[in-house]
C-alpha cells in the first residue's frame, strides 16, 4: 500500500502542476494591466508599481511562473489586498465548511441513493423502480440552489423546524452544526442521490444476473444477505467511481448552495473576490479546489485496492 | 442499431421524423425545446407588458389573470420576464453546446488519431481543467475576462469542452483500430478524408448525445453563474438572476422564484429525456456509458 501511494504521488505530480499552470494563466488572460484593473483607474502610480511588483507584472513572463509554482509548491499562494492577509490561510479558513457542505451532501447521496438503487434493481419494473427512477430523473433535471430555496420556503419558513442560514462550527455544538447544515446538504445531496441511485441500479442489474448470485439464491440465502454483502460488494467499485466523478460537481455546486444558506465558506470567498478583482484569491482556490479533487481521486484507487482483491493483486 | 439503419436508409429530415415518433422521450425534449423556443422567439407578441415595465402599483402581486406569473418587488410582469428570460437560457446553452461540441470533439479526434506524446499530454490537460469543478472554472474566467455574454459563453465552454474531447477521443481510439479505416489507410486515403469520411460519421451518434447533455449543463450553470450575480446582469431578465431577485420576498411572493425554476427544471428534463432517448435509438452500446 505504501509503495501505492509513492507511485500514486511522483505520478500525479504532472497533473497538479498543470493545474497550478491553468491557475497562474489566467492572470495574464486579464484584458490590459492587472494591477490597474484591480487598483481602478484612480490608483496613484506608485500604488500600481507597488502592486505590479506584488504579482510579480515587472518580472520575465517565465520566471514569474517558476516563482510562482515553487511558491505555491511552499505553500504560498499569494497575498489578498483586499483581505489583508495571505491567500492560503483565508482558503484554508473557508475550506472546511464547504468540505462538510459536500461531504455531508455526498453522505445523504449514498445513505438514500445506494439502497434505493438497489431495491430497484431487486424489483425491477415495479412500483419502487419506477418511483427511484423518476425521482432520479427530477433529481438530475432540478437546479440545486432552486430546490433550497423551495425547502427554505417548505421546510424553513412554512414549518419552521430547521434553521435556514448560519453556520456553526461541529466543535462548538455539534447538534447545532447538524441542524443548519441539515436543509443545504439535503438540497445539494439530493441532486448527487439521482445519480447513485441510477449508477447503483445499472450496476447491480449487471451483477445479478450472475452465476453466484444464482447459487446464493439456490441455497436459500436471505434475499437481504444476497442483495447487501454479496452483490453490493462488487457494484461497490463502479459506485465508487461515480462518488469520485461527482466529487467536483458537488463542490462545484457547494459554492452556489452557501450563497443560499449564508454558509461562510468558499462560495462565499470567490464570489467576493470576483467583485474586488481579487485575482490572487481566484487563482488560489483554483489550485487549491484542483489539488484537492485530484487527492480525493487517489483515495477512490486507494479504496478500490481495499475492496476489490483482483485489482490488489493485479 | 435497427433505428440507426433506418435512419441511413431514409433522407436526413424523415429519418429525424421516425426518430421522434418512435420514441417517446424524443418527443418530450423535441417538444419542451419547440415550445420554449417559440416562447423565446415570440416573447414581444406573446407577453401584455414589457419585461422592464414596473408599477409602483402593482408590486408582489400574486398570479392572476392580468399576471398569469405575478408581479415582483418593482411590479414588474413575472411572466413577461420568464419569456424573455428563456432567451438567455436557450441561447447562452445553444451556443455553448455548438462551441463546446465543435472544439471539443476537434480536440477529442485529433487526439485520438494522432496519438503518442501528444494525445498524452493534451488529455493530461484535460484531466486538469475537469479536476476544476466547472461553475467554478466559469466564474474565475468571468472574473478575469470580463462579464458579458461572449465571455459568458466562452467560459461556460472551455468548462465543458474537456468532456466532450476526452469522450471523443476514447471513441476514436477504438474506431480507428477498425479494419475498414485500416482498409482506406491502405489505398492511400489522406488523414483528412479518413476522420471526415470514416471516423466522425461513426461517433456522431456519441457525440449529439453528450451535446444534449452539455445543452442541459450550461443552462443550469448560466443560472446558477447569473443567480450569483457574475452571469447575466440584471436588470436583463435571465431566469437565474429572476431567482436572486426573489428569494428575499419568497415568504411574501413565492411565485417570483418558482416560475423560474419550473422553467429551468422543464428545460433540462427536456434535455436529459432527448440526450437518453438518442442514446437509446441511435447507438445501444453506449447505454453504459454514462
Amino acid at each position: 500500500m505504501l509503495k501505492f501511494f509513492v507511485v500514486r504521488s511522483i505520478s500525479l505530480l504532472p497533473l497538479c502542476v498543470l493545474i497550478v499552470t491553468i491557475a497562474f494563466t489566467l492572470l495574464h488572460l486579464v484584458p490590459g494591466d492587472p494591477a490597474v484593473v484591480m487598483l481602478g483607474i484612480d490608483a496613484t502610480p506608485e500604488r500600481i508599481a507597488e502592486m505590479q511588483t506584488r504579482l510579480g507584472l515587472d518580472r520575465p513572463f517565465l520566471e514569474r511562473y517558476l516563482v510562482y509554482l515553487a511558491n505555491v509548491a511552499q505553500g504560498d499562494l499569494g497575498y489578498s489586498n483586499f483581505l489583508s492577509k495571505d491567500v492560503l490561510p483565508a482558503i484554508v479558513e473557508r475550506l472546511p465548511v464547504s468540505l462538510l457542505l459536500a461531504a455531508m451532501s455526498l453522505f445523504w447521496a449514498v445513505l438514500l441513493g445506494v439502497p434505493a438503487g438497489v431495491f430497484a434493481a431487486a424489483h425491477r419494473g415495479s412500483l419502487i423502480d419506477r418511483a427511484v427512477m423518476f425521482s432520479s430523473l427530477a433529481g438530475m433535471s432540478i437546479p440545486s440552489f432552486w430546490f433550497g430555496l423551495i425547502l427554505i420556503m417548505v421546510v424553513g419558513v412554512w414549518f419552521g423546524v430547521l434553521p435556514t442560514g448560519g453556520y456553526v462550527s461541529p466543535f462548538e455544538n455539534p447538534w447545532e452544526a447538524l441542524k443548519h447544515m441539515m436543509l443545504p446538504s439535503l438540497s445539494l445531496g439530493f441532486i448527487q442521490m439521482a445519480q447513485v441511485a441510477r449508477m447503483t441500479r445499472s450496476a447491480m442489474l449487471e451483477i445479478l444476473r450472475q452465476d453466484y448470485i444464482l447459487v446464493a439464491r439456490a441455497k436459500g440465502m436471505p434475499e437481504f444477505t444476497i442483495l447487501f454483502n454479496h452483490a453490493l460488494r462488487n457494484g461497490l467499485t463502479s459506485i465508487l467511481t461515480v462518488l469520485a466523478l461527482i466529487f467536483a460537481e458537488v463542490l462545484g455546486g457547494a459554492l452556489v448552495t452557501e450563497q443560499i444558506f449564508s454558509l461562510p465558506g468558499l462560495g462565499q470567498l470567490i464570489v467576493s473576490a470576483v467583485g474586488f478583482r481579487d485575482y490572487p484569491v481566484i487563482q488560489g482556490s483554483l489550485v487549491v479546489v484542483g489539488i484537492a479533487y485530484v487527492l480525493i481521486n487517489t483515495l477512490t484507487d486507494a479504496a478500490y485496492r481495499i475492496i476489490d482483491p483482483r485489482i490488489r493483486d493485479s | 442499431m435497427s433505428a440507426a439503419q433506418t435512419l441511413g436508409r431514409k433522407s436526413g429530415f424523415a429519418g429525424a421524423l421516425s426518430l421522434i415518433r418512435g420514441n417517446g422521450q424524443i418527443l418530450f425534449g423535441v417538444v419542451v425545446l419547440v415550445v420554449l423556443g417559440a416562447l423565446a422567439v415570440l416573447a414581444p407578441l406573446v407577453v401584455s407588458y414589457p419585461p422592464e415595465l414596473t408599477s409602483v402599483m402593482n408590486r408582489l402581486k400574486p398570479p392572476s389573470l392580468e399576471h398569469i406569473f405575478g408581479t415582483d418587488a418593482f411590479g414588474r410582469d413575472v411572466f413577461s420576464r420568464f419569456a424573455y428570460g428563456a432567451r438567455y437560457s436557450l441561447l447562452i446553452g445553444a451556443t455553448t453546446m455548438l462551441a463546446t461540441t465543435v472544439i471539443g470533439s476537434a480536440i477529442g479526434i485529433f487526439s485520438g488519431y494522432v496519438r503518442g506524446t501528444i494525445d498524452l499530454m493534451l488529455m493530461r490537460v484535460m484531466e486538469a481543467f475537469m479536476a476544476i469543478p466547472a461553475i467554478l472554472l466559469a466564474i474565475a474566467l468571468l472574473a478575469i475576462l470580463g462579464n458579458n455574454l461572449g465571455n459568458l459563453v466562452i467560459a461556460l465552454s472551455i468548462a465543458y469542452i474537456p468532456r466532450l474531447a476526452r469522450i471523443a477521443r476514447g471513441l476514436t481510439l477504438t474506431i480507428s483500430e477498425e479494419l475498414y479505416v485500416e482498409s482506406a489507410r491502405a489505398v492511400g486515403a489522406r488523414p483528412l478524408r479518413i476522420v471526415f469520411h470514416y471516423i466522425l460519421p461513426q461517433l456522431l451518434p456519441a457525440i449529439l448525445v453528450q451535446s444534449s447533455f452539455v445543452f442541459a449543463y450550461a443552462v443550469i450553470s448560466e443560472a446558477g453563474l447569473s443567480f450569483l450575480g457574475v452571469g447575466v446582469q440584471p436588470p436583463a431578465p435571465s431566469w437565474g438572476g429572476i431567482l436572486s431577485d426573489g428569494r428575499t420576498y419568497m415568504a411574501i411572493a413565492p411565485w417570483i422564484t418558482v416560475f423560474p425554476g419550473l422553467g429551468i427544471l422543464l428545460i433540462v428534463l427536456g434535455l436529459n429525456q432527448l440526450g437518453d432517448g438518442l442514446r437509446d435509438a441511435l447507438d445501444p452500446r453506449l447505454r453504459s456509458l454514462s
